[in-house]
């Protein structure tokens, strides 16, 4: 599968066997996952509690709280930042987190492009792999 | 992804002609463009920054990398709430590491230059840029309010390109800085609904939750609603950008861009037509709080002040709580721009009454409230979506009068035939 690159990440690097976290309802960083411990916070989404570090974090919907951004960076500095992030629309606000995150030298995720259609052919659980041009593999028998 | 087209002088602040602070808030807003898909650069001529809320010291380390670089704001930029009361210490109860951390970042926005606003009514603290200004504003209520109020042109900007729009005076140009994306495609028809019902403020809380659930991000125009004040269109906004994610909306015959119907679709018929009635707004109602309660039921706490209260509003709680005394704490949360307007006396005779008055921040974005969990009672359609989450209290929704009649009595006061009738 080709996945469109929106940001890069630090270190540009390919995203090897990171399991899938797919994210079918709609999440606000802000107010959806916590700053401190990367856990998603928002009691209505079905991945209660779930930490989102070193995931591949599939976002299906993203509500744009303008603090996204900050939730996003905070998680890079502590290190429970996704290993990627895949969202079906553009997304200036959290695209920002992982923009600052690398102008402050911080390992940050990159931020891919798939939509939600595609997304759905993805279990959650599996492993994926996605290359630093775009390139997704869902490695079989994996979930 | 197509390339950004910079001039002369967006080319010198990236390649360094003013300073390496310049440079990286250049590399941040052209590589935000590139994600937005805009082909060029717009010149901003004002920002409020939103990013002086303290959510973790990374935005702190990133406002010092800034100030370590010797970045200023190259236009007139004011801040929205921090996560301290700087008048008034000892309200805010921040653990000492993050209350460090938290005023570490103010004073790095105000090292850069920005004016100590620290309220989401910038546009009430002398912030107001004329109709058709390009700006770079954060704060979903204050983008809101700018957009559709002021007919100043910006995108809902997030944390940390507000003040790098700000250093270097340029923003993506693209959203709601394009004319063409700001015309109307969806008509409110609010005709059906009785006179009477907007004569109470707590209408327009209402109708922005609503609207934000009705439209989300889509651009609506409003009929029927009368002539809202300053205020009344204010707290309209603010519910609507946290029950959506509404940036711009138009109310025919009131907002600039919006003299008439056809200007405000820009000539062309709605794609879409929505009749409020007084059903769906009685029900918008009820969402907005999250217990039932009865008249009489114990309370622990009343807030409002979200967006800040203006002098006006403070005034008409000064008037409300007359000569009596609050029995359970009443927060009014507000900026120093709408103190600085109150008669001399007025603000320690309303603390003197039990009224916590509360600035450069408020109650839902820092701890505040009692610890642990209780009933809030508020007139507030952004405290009412906001305060269940951050707060952990549950939230119920009420008009000014019932709000301190609460406050006053202890208990929950509803107005007894409703309060909506005539």
């Amino acid at each position: 599968m080709k996945v469109e690159v929106i940001v890069p990440g630090q270190p540009d690097e390919d995203i090897e066997r990171a399991p899938a976290v797919m994210l079918t309802e709609p999440i606000s960083f802000w107010g959806g996952i916590s700053p401190s411990d990367g856990t998603i916070t928002d009691p209505r989404s079905r991945n209660h509690n779930r930490p989102v570090a070193a995931t591949a974090l599939f976002i299906s919907e993203l509500r744009g709280s303008s603090s996204g951004s900050s939730v996003l960076l905070e998680l890079i500095y502590r290190g429970l930042a996704p290993a990627a992030i895949v969202l079906d629309s553009l997304d200036a606000i959290l695209a920002l987190g992982s923009i600052v995150g690398r102008e402050m030298g911080w390992k940050s995720p990159p931020i891919f492009r798939l939509p939600a259609a595609e997304q759905g052919l993805i279990t959650d659980g599996a492993v994926v792999s996605i290359s630093k041009n775009g390139h997704l593999t869902v490695h079989p028998g994996s979930c | 992804m197509k390339c950004v087209d910079l001039d002369g002088y967006e080319r010198g602040l990236l390649d360094g002609a003013a300073g390496e602070a310049a440079a990286l808030a250049m590399r941040v807003i052209v590589e935000t463009a590139r994600v937005l898909g805009a082909t060029s650069l717009v010149e901003i001529r004002s920002a409020h920054i939103d990013g002086c809320l303290y959510h973790g010291d990374s935005g702190t380390l990133f406002a010092e990398r800034l100030v370590g670089l010797g970045a200023q704001v190259a236009v007139p930029t004011t801040l929205n709430v921090g996560a301290l009361d700087l008048l008034h210490g000892g309200i805010v109860r921040l653990e000492p590491a993050a209350r460090k951390m938290a005023h570490r970042l103010m004073a790095a926005y105000i090292a850069m230059g920005a004016r100590q606003t620290w309220t989401c009514a910038p546009y009430q603290a002398g912030h107001r840029p004329a109709a058709g200004e390009d700006v770079a504003w954060g704060e979903s209520n204050a983008v809101a309010f700018c957009n559709s109020v002021l007919g100043a042109r910006t995108n809902r900007y997030g944390d940390f390109l507000d003040i790098c729009a700000a250093i270097t005076g340029r923003a993506p140009k693209s959203g709601l800085h394009l004319p063409r994306n700001r015309f109307a495609t969806v008509l409110v028809d609010a005709t059906a609904v009785p006179d009477s019902f907007w004569r109470d403020d707590i209408a327009f809380p209402i109708l922005g939750a609503w609207l934000g659930r009705a439209v989300g991000q889509r651009i609506a125009a409003i009929e029927g609603i009368g002539r809202p004040t300053e205020d009344q269109l204010k707290a309209l906004g603010a519910a609507a950008a946290s029950s959506g994610s509404v940036g711009l909306f138009h109310v025919i015959g009131v907002t600039p861009e919006a003299s008439t119907r056809s200007a405000a679709f820009g000539d062309v018929a709605p794609q879409d037509t929505i009749r409020l009635d007084l059903t769906a707004l009685t029900r918008a109602r009820a969402g907005l709080s999250t217990v039932n309660r009865s008249a009489g039921e114990a309370i622990d706490a009343v807030a409002i002040g979200s967006p800040h209260l203006s002098t006006d509003e403070l005034c008409a709680l000064d008037r409300l709580v007359g000569r009596r005394h609050c029995s359970k704490p009443l927060y009014a949360c507000t900026g120093r721009h709408a103190l600085a307007g109150l008669p001399q006396g007025l603000m320690q005779s309303l603390n003197d009454r039990g009224v916590v008055v509360i600035v450069d921040t408020c109650v839902v974005v820092t701890p505040v409230l009692p610890p642990g969990s209780g009933v809030l009672v508020t007139n507030s359609g952004k405290f009412a979506h906001y305060a269940p989450q951050n707060t952990g209290y549950d939230v119920v929704f009420a008009t000014l009068v019932e709000c301190v009649e609460s406050a006053v009595r202890g208990s929950l006061y509803l107005t007894p035939n409703g309060a909506h009738e005539g």
